[in-house]
């Protein structure tokens, strides 16, 4: 295990350690496998779903399930193109990312699912009821961003393969999950670490990698920064860390992402300097935060945040709110996301 | 009853004739045909029987002349002297009519005897005395240019490349570009001069994606980007010719056909139909057949030159800083229909966007920009057909109508989109190798999100550190006694884990900084090209990279097998045991199974 977000990531339910109450609910699941619904766990990135997922296989299914390999499928699309992809898989159960497969979505997880519904799944593992559970789970990441097509022909699929093939969907928002699915799966909201949560959290860490905290304030100061994203905080404490021989202070800066305080420097830019030149300027600092794979979205919700936190007036919030939103949409209209980021851009300058 | 009878031309069949041939595909057959035309056929159009019988005549701008002239007599110099100095390819481009090639006739007919070496003459050309040798369309391109290599010495005269083999194709114009690189990196000395005249031209067509040959017939997308940049060639580009060259020779063209003038009734007003045709093109050879026609016909004819086209840049020129010569509405009205080819395409107005700040020096009200940007959103939400490019350019032209030019605007640029997909497909390579490292090594599943968002940053970040802590803590345990050694590794297994060769110790796709504005044209080839090389080199790493890992997997599994082997053998025993009978019904009828069962029977007996 090499980084601290991997070695400390509980491994089994009793592991656990923030959100009490959905523990209980897990552990209840589990405990009558044979029943184990189709599940839809939602919540905001870092709150610990994947981890909640492997650790509810780990107690049906056992140690097995993090003995995973890299497989290299192919596919035919429709229009007779073969399609590479990597689905990871262990002997229970396999992964796969919609947003590895692009618009061929709805082929590969129609395939997938019934490739893997066709095979019954033979255990001779002892368990209290006999031969269990001859079913395998079949892990959908970023299911939020599955296409409409897809989740339409998800929905038949379900049912029709239930006996042999349990679905577990991971999504930061449901809004874009269609009613159908939503009513065949149990949902189950994976909350964000409370700041006290996540700060007692890095404090086991940091006591077991002997990191010398001088106070706790420097880690809620973290606690506070990743926003109830635990993976984030723990990225940070570990390069803070490292990066200053072991030993946290309360005056110790905290490392954002790279591409976070090239956003926040941005918005500074915006509010500070309006005019062309300066446009033209955030234009190229835009263009490398794409060049990076920052998704559009992302930036322009992170610029709008940080232009909103140092506007003082209400009525200029209102209007960067406004067309913030605006641009929001034509991000999803259009295909180049430049022209709507320094639209954007350009009105918020405007309108401030 | 005179007044019905048809308007007559007065042209004869001959004449058509001529016309034909000289425009069919081979060029060396007009030339031919000029030659012994000059003399006495009359019937030929007139920008043959006019075309310039010396250097003097030819229309062009005396500037550009002395260019020419400058380095195709250093070329013709360093072929005479046989030395390796100065270029090896000259490049001439521009629109149609604008005398690229007549010059360069001219201009051989002038230099090659000064620089031909006597002696006897070893390869006949077909023509005498033949100062240029043309490549034609059937031969094939790559023996025509070993052959050339030949010229020299005595037989020294002027490789012209105007004929193009088919560069619709993509592997001839591989080829193509292949034997004109092997021509400048030949290693001999003293070659021929070698002049390519590309008449440059937007070509329609349905639905362009990109900037490539297919749609923009210019010297960017025939050649690319290697060969125009190497250093032994050298690029002139022409202009359309201007009114005043054009009025002098239209008229020298009138003068000659007084008397044809005169009988037909229209000496007195060729002065105004001069003008017109100088005004409206800038392409001689077009100008001087609407002369002709309108001289011939026995009445009044529209005059209806040809449409001029425009290049990716001058388009974009347009929209931006507006037309001298007509008002808005009517510019843009010409530009859908003309240029189809630039304007109805995503490049343009990626264009738009990259070059507006250009109009009066970056002068411009931001309230302006800040419409001009929304409209291009709005566009761009819209769709990429037609009707939602021009809603965009109209929107840009009009809040750019307001502004009043005080400052001179810079040079164009070239929209960044593309290198930002370069970028961006690098990147994911990237993304991939880190993951395969996370994998295979750590055993840890990875989401495109996550890489993209956290890991990218932190991982190297992280990585580095421990790298460098690693380092110094080599040092000490070599330092310290065989005792102490193995217990300081065990206390730092994580710092010592790392491995500098396969984790990534920078951030995934460089840091972030920001990007470059892009002067030159890109076309689909070119950055087809630099996506390969780069693409190929980075997915090469990450195999190589991914086949390491998978070794060291291997390693891995087959120690723990090792381990595992001892349980499941005897498990399998005790079932033996229950399924006795069974077994020994299955050995009498496949001995060899038997065998290998009583051969690990063995084994763990």
């Amino acid at each position: 295990m090499s980084l601290w977000v991997d070695k400390y990531r509980p491994r089994s339910l009793d592991g656990l350690n923030h959100s009490k109450h959905l523990t209980s609910v897990l552990q209840s699941i589990a405990h009558q496998p044979r029943d184990l619904p189709h599940l839809l766990l939602y919540g905001p990135n870092g709150s610990g779903k994947k981890t909640r997922c492997m650790a509810l296989l780990e107690s049906i299914f056992g140690q097995g399930v993090y003995k995973m390999k890299i497989d290299v499928r192919q596919f035919v699309t429709p229009s007779n193109r073969k399609l590479d992809l990597n689905v990871v898989s262990s002997a229970y159960h396999l992964e796969i990312t919609p947003s590895d497969m692009g618009i061929n979505d709805r082929i590969v997880i129609q395939q997938l699912l019934k490739e893997v519904a066709q095979m019954e799944q033979v255990d001779f593992q002892e368990s209290q009821d006999g031969l269990a559970h001859r079913y395998k789970c079949v892990v959908i990441n970023e299911a939020d961003s599955l296409t409409r097509d897809a989740q339409a022909a998800l929905r038949r699929t379900m049912e029709k393969y239930s006996r042999n093939v349990r679905l577990i969907m991971l999504c930061d928002s449901v809004s874009s999950i269609i009613s159908p699915i939503k009513s065949r799966c149990f949902m189950v909201r994976c909350p964000a670490p409370h700041n006290d949560e996540t700060v007692n959290i890095l404090n086991h860490v940091a006591s077991k990698e002997k990191v010398q905290v001088e106070s706790d304030e420097v880690l809620k100061i973290i606690a506070q920064e990743s926003e109830g994203n635990l993976r984030k905080a723990l990225l940070m404490l570990e390069s803070m860390a490292l990066c200053n021989e072991m030993q946290l202070k309360k005056s110790t800066p905290v490392i954002k992402p790279d591409w976070e305080s090239v956003i926040l420097k941005l918005a500074a830019k915006i509010q500070k300097e309006k005019s062309v030149g300066c446009l033209v300027e955030c234009r190229a600092v835009l263009y490398d935060l794409l060049a990076h794979c920052i998704p559009a979205r992302t930036i322009l919700q992170e610029l709008t945040f940080a232009l909103l936190r140092n506007s003082s007036s209400d009525k200029a919030k209102i209007a960067i709110l406004q067309t913030s939103s605006n641009f929001d949409e034509r991000l999803s209209l259009g295909n180049k996301p430049i022209y709507h980021l320094e639209g954007f851009v350009a009105r918020a300058m405007c309108s401030m | 009853m005179v007044k019905n009878k048809p308007p007559s031309i007065q042209r004869s069949l001959s004449e058509l004739s001529s016309r034909i041939s000289s425009i069919s595909p081979s060029k060396r057959i007009s030339q031919e045909w000029e030659e012994c035309s000059s003399q006495n056929d009359v019937n030929g159009p007139w920008y043959v029987r006019y075309a310039p019988r010396k250097l003097e005549e030819v229309a062009i701008h005396k500037k550009k002349l002395q260019d020419v002239c400058q380095i195709l007599e250093t070329m013709l110099k360093s072929s005479f002297h046989g030395i390796n100095d100065g270029p090896r390819i000259l490049l001439m481009t521009g629109p149609s009519g604008c005398s690229k090639s007549t010059v360069i006739y001219k201009l051989a007919e002038e230099l090659v005897p000064k620089y031909r070496g006597s002696g006897f003459q070893m390869l006949r050309s077909e023509r005498k005395e033949s100062h240029v040798v043309e490549f034609v369309e059937t031969d094939n391109f790559q023996d025509f240019l070993v052959e050339a290599k030949y010229r020299r010495g005595p037989n020294l005269s002027v490789i012209l490349v105007e004929d193009l083999p088919n560069i619709f194709h993509a592997d001839t114009r591989d080829s193509f570009q292949k034997s004109l690189l092997q021509w400048l990196y030949l290693p001999e000395v003293g070659l021929p001069p070698l002049v390519i005249c590309i008449t440059e031209c937007a070509l329609g067509s349905e639905n362009p994606q990109g900037f490539g040959v297919d749609h923009n017939f210019t010297a960017e997308s025939l050649l690319g980007r290697e060969i125009l940049s190497h250093p032994k060639l050298v690029r002139i580009k022409f202009n359309p010719i201007n009114a005043t060259l054009m009025k002098k020779h239209l008229r020298l063209n009138c003068e000659e056909n007084r008397k044809l003038l005169v009988r037909n009734g229209k000496w007195s007003s060729k002065d105004s139909v001069i003008d017109q045709l100088a005004s409206k093109t800038g392409d001689i050879r077009s100008a001087i057949s609407n002369l002709q026609y309108w001289a011939t016909s026995s009445v009044d004819v529209p005059l209806d030159t040809r449409e001029e086209s425009l290049t990716y840049f001058h388009t974009i020129g347009k929209i931006l800083h507006g037309s001298h010569e007509c008002d808005d509405n009517e510019m843009i009205n010409q530009l859908t229909l003309d240029s189809k080819s630039h304007v109805a395409n995503d490049n343009f107005r990626l264009g738009l966007l990259e070059n507006y700040n250009l109009v009066n020096g970056g002068q411009i009200l931001l309230s302006n920009v800040c419409e001009i940007v929304d409209s291009l959103s709005q566009s761009d939400s819209m769709g990429t057909n037609l009707e939602c490019i021009e809603f965009a350019m109209r929107k840009v032209r009009s809040q750019l109508a307001s502004v009043t030019k005080k400052h001179a605007s810079q040079k164009a640029s070239f929209p960044r989109e593309w290198k930002i997909r370069q970028l961006q497909l690098e990147f994911q390579v990237d993304c991939e190798d880190y993951a395969n490292v996370d994998f295979y090594k750590y055993n840890q599943v990875r989401t495109k999100r996550d890489l993209q968002l956290y890991f990218a940053h932190y991982g190297p970040l992280i990585r580095s550190r421990r790298n460098y802590k690693r380092n110094s803590l080599n040092y000490y345990i070599e330092n310290l006694n065989p005792n102490l050694q193995s217990a300081v590794a065990n206390r730092n297994t994580d710092v010592l884990q790392l491995e500098p060769d396969i984790d990534r110790l920078d951030r995934i796709g460089g840091p972030i900084k920001s990007i470059e504005e892009q002067r030159d044209v890109v076309t689909n080839d070119d950055s087809d090209v630099w996506t390969k090389i780069s693409l190929q080199q980075l997915k090469q790493k990450r195999d190589f990279k991914l086949s390491r890992l998978l070794a060291l997997q291997r390693e891995n599994e087959t120690d723990e097998e090792m381990e595992d082997l001892a349980e499941p053998i005897v498990d399998s025993e005790v079932e033996d045991d229950g399924d006795s009978s069974l077994y020994d019904l299955l050995s009498q009828r496949h001995p060899e199974i038997n065998e290998s069962l009583s051969d690990s029977d063995l084994e763990d007996l």
